[in-house]
């Protein structure tokens, strides 16, 4: 039984000084308050370990950006050198044109780049220069999709007034009768729309795009003067070399990368075509750190690492392994599980089961075992993640099957 | 703070609390004794609610009364928020006679809901008094929830998005329990004092105690749920939803 007894006082010393303690998606309330860490103190490849010294098989890969894995030699070393010569200055340095150049060779649908620190930098950046290039007000956006924390997409209310999200106009993911409707209903504001490849929510299922959905959003953008931002961001390179677009024949105008591209160092990138460039140019866009050539080679050498190796197929083996291991094990223990998403980015979901608690009790028993599983959100393979891995997970999870079938039954 | 939404909150979710008072507080029993009327608090385009006060107890109903014996009128709701916080006075539009229960009664009854919904009390209190506060509190955050899903413009995408399900909320080990849930389309139900069959969501709060913290604004929730003083288990859309709605709730009510 693993103690989190660190866990707990540093989360303690912390609500003290930090609204809630831990804020945002790593609040304890999010996971499994008790039964799963806090506070983080290492990694190694696809392992990583807490405050407690407890050590897991990481399957949430900092939520997405470690795609080599933890503390990676050759990302790590490159970082270093480049620390070793500062990193700090009043002009970009070579690696920003190095990684533009890199990029749009990667994404050849992208004609150019600009980077920032999040997600959230680049989406709501993305969605201006759409305003831009279109001079019209209207984004639509599917419901329930997180595009960041911004306030014209904020899950939640607070701070956020009726105006922040006057524009945002949505949608139910796949269903291309009421995009065509919402088109209509604002012909003539509708600067673009902006979607994630496929549909990930937190809490349930993921959902592919229906045959013909993505083409027919690009037939009437087309026919209506629209733009396609694909926030690209928790899908990305984790997929494919060139992004998400390539894997699911997405022809976006706008694409936002972020954490599958430096291997957990803070950078984002928007892209776009030669058509866009004219807004891209007009919308002012800096940050003090958004400079910093520190992510920009660690992203260099992620990217070439992603390229050159091996990695992204092995990525997806492993995947595709847990995927047909925990649905096999699912269906011996008498339950219909589903693993929905691409093989690097999992969601186990228990079909007659949606309210969670046979996924929480789940995913408690694989955690007291050292498999890292959320259990409200989907899972990410790295290339460090080694066939011994996904033994020990798949292991992990038919004890957690019988936990689960002992507690709750059917 | 919007003054509609205060005022609602207070007419649908503390003034009833005024029920279970007068069975439980004799100081509030003795203010009512004798008395028998129906006071309407009726604000100009805004909610309405009343007080019946018969046979020692007091009966609470949203909306207008069909004969009420004392008629308060508010232009506004800031008219209303303030003659609650003592500071104003109502129009009257019918019982001038009756007045007395206002500027005498209905004072004491809204001081002794104080005393036992802020636990004034505390630290020299029973048991039973200590129950009594996390009951009303609890009852207040129920009801309070219901007002801010009809009555807040800025829980409306909350309410749209909320998933249809219940949660079931209860005080361990034989606290009092209730339920807040999602029927259908802005369509919401409270239950104090009943437990759930098959609920999607179940919050567990450890103790008498850790519920008397949370109410009273000692602890915050995200902090008691970390140390695993509050156990939640289920549809945390669900759960996720009833939080913003309760933060929103208690900040209304301060």
């Amino acid at each position: 039984m693993n103690s989190y007894q660190k866990s707990e006082e540093l989360f303690l010393r912390a609500t003290k000084v930090i609204p809630e303690g831990i804020y945002g998606t790593r609040k304890p309330g999010f996971v499994l308050p008790k039964a799963s860490p806090y506070f983080a103190a290492r990694g190694a490849g696809g392992h990583y370990w807490d405050v407690d010294g407890n050590e897991f098989i990481d399957f949430m890969c900092g939520y997405g950006p470690n795609v080599l894995g933890h503390a990676h030699p050759e990302v790590d070393a490159a970082v270093r050198e480049r620390v070793s010569q500062g990193f700090s200055f009043n002009q970009p340095t070579e690696e920003m044109v190095e990684l533009a150049e890199l990029m749009t060779r990667l994404v050849p649908i992208a004609d150019w780049a600009v980077f920032a620190k999040n997600g959230s930098d680049v989406t709501t950046w993305a969605i201006r220069v759409a305003r831009e290039h279109t001079e019209r007000s209207k984004i639509l956006a599917t419901k329930g999709t997180y595009h960041g924390s911004h306030a014209w997409c904020a899950a939640y209310p607070a701070g956020v007034t009726a105006e922040d999200k006057a524009n945002i106009v949505y949608f139910n993911w796949n269903d291309l009768e009421q995009f065509e409707r919402l088109v209509e209903k604002h012909r003539g504001d509708v600067a673009g729309v902006i979607m994630t490849p496929y549909y990930h929510p937190a809490c349930a299922p993921s959902i592919m795009p229906a045959e013909g959905f993505w083409k027919g959003v690009r037939e009437i953008c087309d026919r209506e003067g629209m733009l396609i931002i694909l926030d690209d961001i928790r899908v990305g390179f984790r997929v494919h070399i060139q992004g998400s677009y390539a894997m699911f024949g997405i022809e976006p105008d706008l694409i936002c990368h972020a954490k599958a591209m430096a291997n957990g160092y803070p950078i984002a990138a928007a892209m776009g075509t030669k058509e866009v460039l004219g807004a891209a140019e007009a919308v002012f866009i800096s940050g003090t750190y958004f400079y910093s050539p520190m992510e920009m080679v660690a992203a260099l050498t992620t990217l070439r690492i992603l390229e050159e190796t091996d990695a992204i197929p092995e990525i997806a083996r492993m995947g595709t392994r847990l995927k047909e291991g925990l649905e096999s094990l699912g269906k011996s223990h008498g339950y219909n599980v589903t693993v929905s998403g691409p093989a690097a980015i999992p969601y186990l979901s228990f079909d007659d089961h949606p309210d969670l608690y046979h996924m929480q009790t789940f995913c408690r028993e694989a955690i007291a075992r050292g498999v890292f599983f959320h259990p409200h959100h989907n899972w990410y393979i790295c290339a460090a993640h080694t066939d011994e891995d996904i033994d020990r997970a798949l292991e992990a999870a038919d004890a957690a099957f019988k936990v689960v079938r002992e507690e709750l039954g059917g | 703070m919007d003054a509609t939404l205060q005022a609602s909150i207070f007419l649908k979710a503390i003034m009833p609390l005024m029920e279970n008072l007068v069975e439980y507080d004799q100081e509030a029993a003795a203010a009512i004794e004798g008395e028998k009327l129906t006071v309407q608090f009726d604000i100009k385009d805004g909610p309405a609610a009343y007080l019946t006060v018969e046979n020692g107890a007091v009966r609470h109903g949203i909306g207008k009364h069909a004969k009420p014996d004392l008629w308060l009128t508010f232009p506004t709701a800031d008219h209303f928020n303030n003659m609650i916080a003592g500071k104003g006075k109502p129009g009257i539009r019918k019982g001038f006679t009756r007045l007395g229960f206002l500027t005498k009664k209905f004072p004491v009854l809204g001081k002794r809901l104080m005393y036992h919904l802020r636990g004034e009390g505390k630290d020299d209190s029973s048991p039973e008094a200590r129950r009594f506060q996390v009951e009303l509190g609890f009852r207040a955050l129920l009801g309070g929830m219901v007002a801010v899903v009809s009555d807040d413009p800025k829980m409306k995408s909350i309410a749209e998005s909320m998933p249809v399900g219940t949660l079931y909320a209860r005080v361990l080990p034989d606290g009092p329990q209730g339920s807040f849930g999602k029927v259908a389309d802005n369509t919401f139900t409270a239950t104090f004092g009943e437990a759930v069959e098959n609920p999607n969501a179940v919050m567990e709060l450890g103790s008498l105690e850790i519920a008397r913290q949370l109410i009273n604004g000692e602890t915050l929730p995200v902090i008691a749920i970390g140390t695993g003083d509050v156990v939640i288990h289920g549809s945390i859309p669900l759960v996720e939803k009833i939080n913003v709605l309760l933060g929103r709730v208690s900040r209304v009510m301060g």
